[in-house]
Order: structure tokens, then C-alpha cells, then sequence
């Protein structure tokens, strides 16, 4: 399993559109993908659970990945989370 | 021809055909099924959630058409958590489990959900459960067969009739296509009200009446400043409304264009314009009089109304949202201005004598019990952070001399060397004061080399100076704007900032004051600020005006004997401005 700490940087955090674009891009990686947020595991590759983790500007989460390209997915998804900018 | 009154909301004049927005109810029983029907109510589930989601690509593909990206990705969003297993799968459970139809499943696991959201702490993810009541609606009615008209499918030009709106009704509103809105229920506050202002569309709500007068299609004509609508309008009325439209219209459009250019005299010299708010959603509705800055922030509305303090975080999410809505423009914060005269429910505050002269501003974050200085500390912990994010001031209201100006510098600089130990990002902030006593005004030479920048409270500086409390009926004349008493205190105080070489700026209503503008100008102040609606008319004085001649008012107004000989200098000038 690969981990990534990461910040949350974009002031409205993971919302709708934000949290459709992670999870749109988790979703094109065959690997199992969590974000952890304190004592929460969520899926994320569910928009809906994504969502009402409540995970917003200042957060720091990990992100885990877990299966065949799960360095690739881990890089990527932590890129992501840098890059938002809404 | 009929005539109805509602609730004068936003202004504006509209005429047009009504789009009666009104779904057909949906009969929906909690009744328990026998296990023979459950396959079927499975069948349509699935149906529905087809159906649903052909509608919603259908949708997202026009909005991005029409509307671009940003809005469209909302139903994409929709459109995602329409397919999520997480989403269907408590449906279904349901709907086996409980024996309950499709559609009492969707209306309970939708409910559900709703409430998980409505839990969270993060106010703009909690505002996320309007998101999955949409997306209800919009399956129950595709479960049903029911065809869901969308506010988005809106005939161009249209007045929108309802009984009442909700956030994710108008979320889908092109604001382009609609001429204005008339609601049955509802008050000025009301979410169709805000956001009929915000989007600048005439509107009148709370009209009784309303649904049982209009029908779909008939011709509306509605007046949004004093909320009369006129139902199938006679030709003479149709005229009058017209014409109003016209001059509402022209003038609008000429305090937009107005918005677009820079506040600079006609020989060349710039000032900026920035605006007062509350919260974030101030900022934003202020975005379309292209405002240089926010040159008021009032951070004490994160406290008002609610038992505790606004923890540091919350802050700092909320200082972010305005400096990144202002894209890079200055946001100035002035830290928590309470006391006895405006109290919030976190802080005891004992009686006193005189709360004006007592335990407020700046008073009370550093006068604590046992040194106790957490409050303005944490919300310096939050502006340090959010200065990552934008360009923030901070400024404390109410010093009255220099020991308080180095009590927070001092404060400052052990919060910002916190934040560096602990390695947590944060950026630059410049540090301000509020020049409001006449005591900070007299000796501001002295104040001005220990800050970067003033900014004026005239309402204030002008209470203190006259000693006249304003809200006092028998005295309210001796609180007189251009005494000149006030205007050579401010005077000196933009003399001392010159000096120093820091800008001094004024966020009181003074600055909003159209009379005021000129004279003002002419003693060198750099940055004024006010309610956005004030904005353009400051701007056209500002724009039309030379300094040599704003200037010499300054003089003249300096020189009065009177505020009324003051004020009528002003007058006389704005006014030969105003001709050209």
C-alpha cells in the first residue's frame, strides 16, 4: 500500500465539483483508493462519502492506495489535491 | 388587468410572459408492500435512476454550452453521486428490507443522507444537503414517470412565478434568461430575495395571491422597488412600465460601465474604492462594482448570534473565501470590534457607565482577566494563515494610544513566530490601525511610524470628537458630519500618513457620502471604502473632477466656521462636478 500526506490548499474544499473531479480520476485507476481524514476511511471512488467526510480548506488527510498501479495512484491523486485551486 | 402587492425585494423593472414553476405534488405512501411487489418497485428504481441520469447529462451538457464549466460541474457532480453504490445501494435496502415503493425509499434515504451532511461542521459542505435534494427530486419524479421540468429549461425572457424558490432552484437559473422573479412567500431576507439582489434580477416576494391570479404565459409587468406586480397590464400601463424600465436600464448599465474603469481624476491621480462587508457572501455579491479591495472586513459577524467563539479554523476558512474571492486585491480585517454598545454572547460583558467610552475595540481583546489575550491571538493565528491564500491586512479598531499599538505588534509577532516554529504555512500580512479617537488623530505623526497603513473610522472619530452619541434623538444635531472640527482631524491624520509615506484610507460612512468625495480627495486620502451600492456615484465624482480644484475645497472646507457653511462648499462643488 502506498500513503501520501497531503494538505487540502483550495478554499471551498472537497465539494461537489472538486470532489467529482478526484473522484472521476480515482475511478481511472484499477487500485483501491482511501482518503483518511482523523479517525475516518473513506472511499475515494464515492463522490457521496467523499462529500460528507467534510473534508475542507486546511484539512491534512492521507491517501492511500492499495493494488497494481498503486504508486501511480497515489502520485496522481496527491498532484490533485496540490492543484485545486476553487 | 389585475394588481397585486408583494414585498419590494431587488430593485428593477420587468415585463414579460410568467413561467408558472410549479411541480405537480407526488402521491407517495409509506404503506408496507407485500414481497410480490418488491421486484417491481426494483424495476422502476432502476428505471428512474436511468431515466435521471439522461436527464442530468442532458442538462450538464447545455449548462456547459450556455453557461460554461463551473456550473455544469455541479450536475456532473449530481450526475455521480446518481450512479454511487453508496447513494443506490440504501435504497434498495429499503425497499427489500422495509417493504417500502421506490418512491417512499428514495424520499427516506435521501432524508437520510441529508441529515449527514446537515452534521457537518464545514458550513459550506453542510450547505451540500440542498445538492441531495435536488437530486431526490429530480429521481422521485423520474421514478414516477412524471416529466421534471427544470428551472433551467426557462423560456428566455421570462418572470418566474412560484410559490417559493429554493437554493437548488435558483443554483440552475440562467440569470441571463430571466427578467425578474414574483414569489408567493417569503420576506426581504428570504433565500429568492438574496439571491435576486445578488444576481441584480427585479424581484417581489411574499405577493398573496399570486398562484391563484397568474397562469402560465399570461403577460406580467412588476415595478421591484415598491413590489407591484400588474397582472395582464392594459396597454396605457404596459406604456408607464416601459419607460420606467428604460430609465432603470440606462442608468444601470451606466454604473456598470462605470465599474469597469479606474477611480483617477482627469489629471491622472488614482485612489482606490474598496467596499464594507460582513462575510464571504458580501465579497461576492460586491464583484460586480469592481471594487479595488475590501477596505472593511468586519470579522465581528463571524461571532454574532451564536453562543461560543468561531474556532481558529472556521476563521481562517472564512478569511480565505474573501481574499481568494478578491483575487489577489487587498482585504482589510479589522479585528474583533465589540463591547458594551454591540455585545456578543461569548464574552460577559459587565454594565458600565459608559459603554462608548468602556471596554470595546481592541479594549476588550487586550484588557482580560488574567492577561487573557486568546481571542485576538487566534484570530491572528487565522489572518496569517488565510494571508497564504490572498493579501490580507489586519487592522484593530479603537487604539487610542501607543502602548496598544505595541501590545498587538507584539502579539503579532509571537503568533507569527508560532506559526513558523510549527512549520504551518501562512504569509505576509500588513498591520494597520483604525484612526477613531480624537486622542489616535492628534497624535498620529507618532502612530504613523510604528504601522503600515491608517484606515479612518469617521463614524466614530466624528461621535468622540463631538461628543454626541447619534442614536440620541434630542442631540442627533450636534453629531454633524462636516464639523469642521472632525475634517481637521482628519486632515492631520492624512498629513501624518503622508509623512510617514503609509496610505490612510477611511471606512465610515463618510466615505460613501457623495458631498464628501471631493473635499476628501483633495486632502490626499488614498483608499476609500463603503457599501458596494455607493460605489459607481463615488467613482463618477472622483472621475470627473481635477485635484487642483479638490484641493482647494479642502481648503475652503477646513477654513468653515460651520458644518452647514462646510456642507454647502461640498454641495456647491459636487454639484458643478455633477454638470459636467
Amino acid at each position: 500500500m502506498e500513503c501520501r500526506h497531503v494538505e487540502i490548499v483550495n478554499p471551498t474544499g472537497l465539494h461537489t465539483r472538486p470532489g467529482n473531479l478526484f473522484v472521476k480520476h480515482a475511478k481511472s485507476f484499477a487500485s483501491d483508493i482511501h482518503i483518511v481524514k482523523n479517525d475516518k476511511r473513506v472511499n475515494g471512488k464515492s463522490l457521496l462519502t467523499l462529500m460528507k467526510a467534510g473534508i475542507s480548506l486546511g484539512d491534512k488527510i492521507v491517501i492511500e492506495a492499495e493494488g497494481p498501479d498503486e504508486a501511480a495512484a497515489a502520485d496522481a491523486m496527491a498532484h490533485l489535491i496540490a492543484t485545486l485551486t476553487e | 388587468m389585475h394588481r397585486l402587492n408583494g414585498i419590494a425585494a431587488s430593485p428593477g423593472v420587468a415585463i414579460g410572459r410568467a413561467f408558472v414553476y410549479a411541480l405537480p405534488p407526488l402521491e407517495i405512501s409509506d404503506a408496507r408492500l407485500p414481497a410480490s411487489a418488491l421486484d417491481a418497485q426494483l424495476e422502476s428504481l432502476r428505471l428512474g435512476l436511468a431515466r435521471a441520469a439522461s436527464g442530468l447529462s442532458e442538462l450538464a451538457e447545455r449548462v456547459r454550452v450556455e453557461r460554461g464549466a463551473d456550473l455544469a460541474g455541479v450536475f456532473e457532480g449530481h450526475l455521480e453521486i446518481l450512479g454511487d453504490e453508496e447513494f443506490i445501494a440504501p435504497i434498495e435496502a429499503l425497499i427489500r428490507g422495509s417493504h417500502l415503493s421506490a418512491l417512499a425509499a428514495i424520499r427516506q434515504a435521501v432524508e437520510m443522507q441529508r441529515q449527514e451532511f446537515l452534521a457537518l461542521e464545514d458550513d459550506y459542505l453542510r450547505a451540500r444537503a440542498d445538492d441531495l435534494a435536488d437530486i431526490g427530486r429530480r429521481l422521485s419524479y423520474a421514478t414516477a414517470g412524471v416529466n421534471f421540468s427544470s428551472l433551467a429549461d426557462l423560456p428566455a425572457g421570462a418572470l418566474l412565478v412560484a410559490r417559493d424558490l429554493a437554493p437548488s432552484d435558483t443554483a440552475q437559473l440562467d440569470p441571463a434568461r430571466i427578467a425578474g422573479f414574483v414569489v408567493e412567500c417569503g420576506g426581504r431576507t428570504s433565500h429568492t430575495a438574496i439571491m435576486a439582489r445578488t444576481l441584480e434580477l427585479p424581484a417581489v416576494v411574499g405577493c398573496a395571491g399570486l398562484l391563484e391570479t397568474v397562469r402560465d404565459g399570461d403577460w406580467l409587468a412588476m415595478e421591484g422597488r415598491d413590489g407591484s406586480v400588474v397582472v395582464a397590464p392594459d396597454e396605457q400601463t404596459l406604456t408607464d412600465f416601459k419607460v420606467l424600465r428604460e430609465a432603470f436600464l440606462d442608468e444601470r448599465a451606466a454604473m456598470l460601465e462605470l465599474a469597469k474603469l479606474p477611480a483617477v481624476t482627469l489629471d491622472g491621480q488614482g485612489v482606490m474604492l474598496a467596499v464594507n462587508i460582513g462575510t464571504p457572501a458580501d465579497a461576492e455579491a460586491a464583484l460586480p462594482w469592481n471594487p479595488d479591495g475590501v477596505g472593511l472586513y468586519r470579522s465581528e459577524f463571524l461571532f454574532m448570534d451564536r453562543p461560543g467563539l468561531p474556532d481558529e479554523d472556521e476563521q481562517y476558512k472564512a478569511y480565505s473565501r474573501v481574499a481568494a474571492l478578491m483575487q489577489g486585491k487587498p482585504v482589510i480585517l479589522r479585528t474583533l470590534d465589540v463591547g458594551g454598545d454591540k455585545p456578543i454572547a461569548a464574552v460577559p460583558f459587565p454594565p458600565e457607565e459608559n459603554p462608548f467610552l468602556g471596554w470595546r475595540g481592541v479594549r476588550m481583546c487586550l484588557y482580560r482577566e488574567e492577561g487573557n489575550q486568546d481571542i485576538l491571538r487566534q484570530q491572528l493565528r487565522a489572518a496569517l494563515r488565510a494571508a497564504a491564500n490572498g493579501d490580507i491586512w489586519v487592522m484593530y479598531p479603537m487604539i487610542s494610544n501607543v502602548e496598544e499599538v505595541e501590545a498587538v505588534l507584539a502579539l503579532r509577532d509571537e503568533v507569527r513566530a508560532g506559526l513558523v516554529a510549527a512549520g504551518i504555512r501562512h504569509g505576509a500580512i500588513k498591520t494597520g490601525i483604525m484612526i477613531e479617537t480624537p486622542g489616535a488623530a492628534l497624535l498620529a505623526d507618532k502612530l504613523a511610524g510604528m504601522v503600515d497603513f491608517f484606515s479612518i473610522g469617521s463614524n466614530d472619530l466624528t461621535q468622540y470628537t463631538l461628543a454626541a452619541d447619534r442614536g440620541n434623538e434630542r442631540i442627533a444635531r450636534c453629531y454633524q458630519t462636516f464639523h469642521p472640527a472632525v475634517w481637521r482631524l482628519i486632515a492631520m491624520v492624512i498629513e501624518a500618513g503622508k509623512q510617514h509615506g503609509i496610505p490612510v484610507g477611511m471606512c465610515g460612512e463618510l466615505a460613501g457620502i457623495e458631498e464628501a468625495a471631493l473635499p476628501l480627495l483633495g486632502l490626499g486620502l488614498d483608499e476609500f471604502s463603503m457599501s458596494a451600492q455607493s460605489l459607481p456615484r463615488i467613482k463618477r465624482l472622483i472621475r470627473r473632477c481635477r485635484m487642483d480644484e479638490a484641493r482647494a475645497l479642502a481648503h475652503r472646507v477646513l477654513d468653515a466656521r460651520t458644518a452647514q457653511e462646510a456642507l454647502a462648499l461640498a454641495s456647491d462643488a459636487m454639484h458643478a462636478v455633477m454638470q459636467r
